[in-house]
């Protein structure tokens, strides 16, 4: 799954508007649309579209999308 | 060892009981109108019940106890086994049950006793209940479920307080030389203990002045440490994880097609977690039932309380596969076959 992709998904996921602007390194925890409960549905996703296991702590390490993406896809492969 | 079974035991009836006081999360103003409505969407959980200050789990228990023995038509001298599970204890001790077995009028020589189990308690019940009828020395038996969670979340603490409702379940259970068995799957994780816990109060950090105190733990979540903590990703973490685990492992070891379950019922934590294990193991939505919308997340009680609320006339002769998990961490799945069984609208208390 190319970047992009994985992007509208989390868009997808999280319902965010079109005017939100998504920045690959930009910390999630910085951002105006993230909360824990965010974090859940992100999680979920992992899960139920990927088949991928991710905990509390791999979401606060890899920090933002770009590096939630690098880790999805290493797990997945 | 994690898989076993249990024979010779049939469920014959189930009965809840819940507060008559609504706490509707759309009235919940610690959050904004855009974060309650998210968390909702999320949770799915939209209202619950919480008791008046001063009422227990005993007084519901108490109720749903006497209606099911009604209704099954059995002698109170007849219960050989009163087994509570509860974390809404009356006292640091005696035992909770026996205060109920007074208040019920059963016997002396009704064996009862506490299980200090949450979220997996009502599948745990089942088990232990299960271990002392198969014999046939225990006749008849009664398993009440169920928490006042309500006393233990602080209003400005969001990660707990819209979730948590009370109520409580009875079930009957007899011995049935006919009956066919029983088989579970029950874990535990020890080592993330603290993912849901309340720190004070117990035998290792007793009750202080300063366990009132309220402190910041982050946004929106203030508590003091009487208060019930959750470590929301953790927990969610574990949910998605271990109990499809523990369910396909019971298959495997059971060789019972999933096909053959006609329903599935889940601990009722929130929606995002029983759909993530839902869509996991490809179980049709259909034969999952739900009753957290109406009742949130009833500890030990809510698998029962889904069966009466969502299933009271489908129940009989039916499949079902039970799954409970969180507090402890501790999860536990169980698959049963019932024949006749009674199941009681939830009432109010």
């Amino acid at each position: 799954m190319e970047y992009k992709e994985f992007e509208e998904q989390v868009r997808d996921v999280l319902e965010l508007e079109d005017d939100v602007q998504l920045d690959k390194d930009q910390k999630l925890v910085d951002t105006d649309y993230w909360s824990s409960m965010h974090a859940l549905l992100i999680m979920a996703m992992a899960e139920s579209e990927f088949g991928v296991s991710i905990t509390g702590e791999d979401l606060r390490e890899t920090g933002t999308l770009g590096s939630l993406y690098n880790l999805l896809m290493e797990r997945k492969a | 060892m994690a898989f076993f079974s249990t024979s010779h035991s049939r469920i014959d009836g189930i009965s809840c009981v819940v507060p008559k006081k609504v706490v509707d999360n759309h009235d919940y103003d610690y959050i904004n109108e855009t974060e309650r409505k998210f968390l909702m969407k999320t949770t799915g959980i939209e209202r619950k019940r919480h008791v008046e200050t001063g009422t227990t789990v005993l007084d519901l228990s108490k109720v749903a106890v006497e209606r099911l023995l009604e209704k099954l038509q059995w002698k109170k001298e007849e219960v050989d086994l009163l087994v509570l599970v509860t974390q809404s204890r009356e006292y640091y001790l005696p035992s909770s049950a026996i205060i109920l077995q007074d208040k019920i009028g059963l016997p002396s020589s009704c064996m009862a006793f506490d299980i200090g189990l949450g979220c997996s308690g009502y599948v745990y019940g089942l088990s232990i209940v299960g271990q002392f009828l198969r014999s046939g020395q225990f006749k008849k038996a009664i398993l009440v479920a169920g928490d006042v969670s309500s006393v233990s979340v602080h209003y400005e603490d969001k990660s707990t307080y819209p979730l948590f409702g009370d109520g409580t379940s009875a079930t009957a259970i007899s011995y049935d030389e006919n009956a066919g068995d029983i088989f579970y799957d029950v874990q535990n994780d020890g080592e993330n203990h603290e993912a849901i816990i309340i720190r004070d109060g117990g035998a290792k950090n007793l009750f202080r002045d300063d366990s009132i105190e309220i402190k910041n733990y982050g946004e929106g979540i203030n508590r003091s440490r009487k208060d019930l903590e959750l470590n929301g990703l953790d927990v969610f973490s574990f949910s998605i994880k271990h109990p499809p685990s523990g369910i396909k492992s019971l298959l495997e070891q059971t060789q019972i097609e999933l096909d053959s379950i006609d329903y599935f019922v889940f601990h009722q934590a929130n929606k995002l977690i029983i759909e993530t294990i839902r869509k996991k193991l490809k179980i049709p939505a259909e034969k999952v039932p739900y009753s957290l919308q109406e009742y949130g997340n009833t500890s030990s009680a809510s698998i029962p309380i889904t069966i009466c609320h969502q299933l009271k006339n489908e129940a009989s002769n039916k499949r079902f596969l039970l799954s409970g998990f969180g507090v402890g961490l501790s999860w536990a799945a169980c698959i049963l076959d019932t024949k006749n069984v009674i199941c009681l609208d939830p009432i109010e208390y």
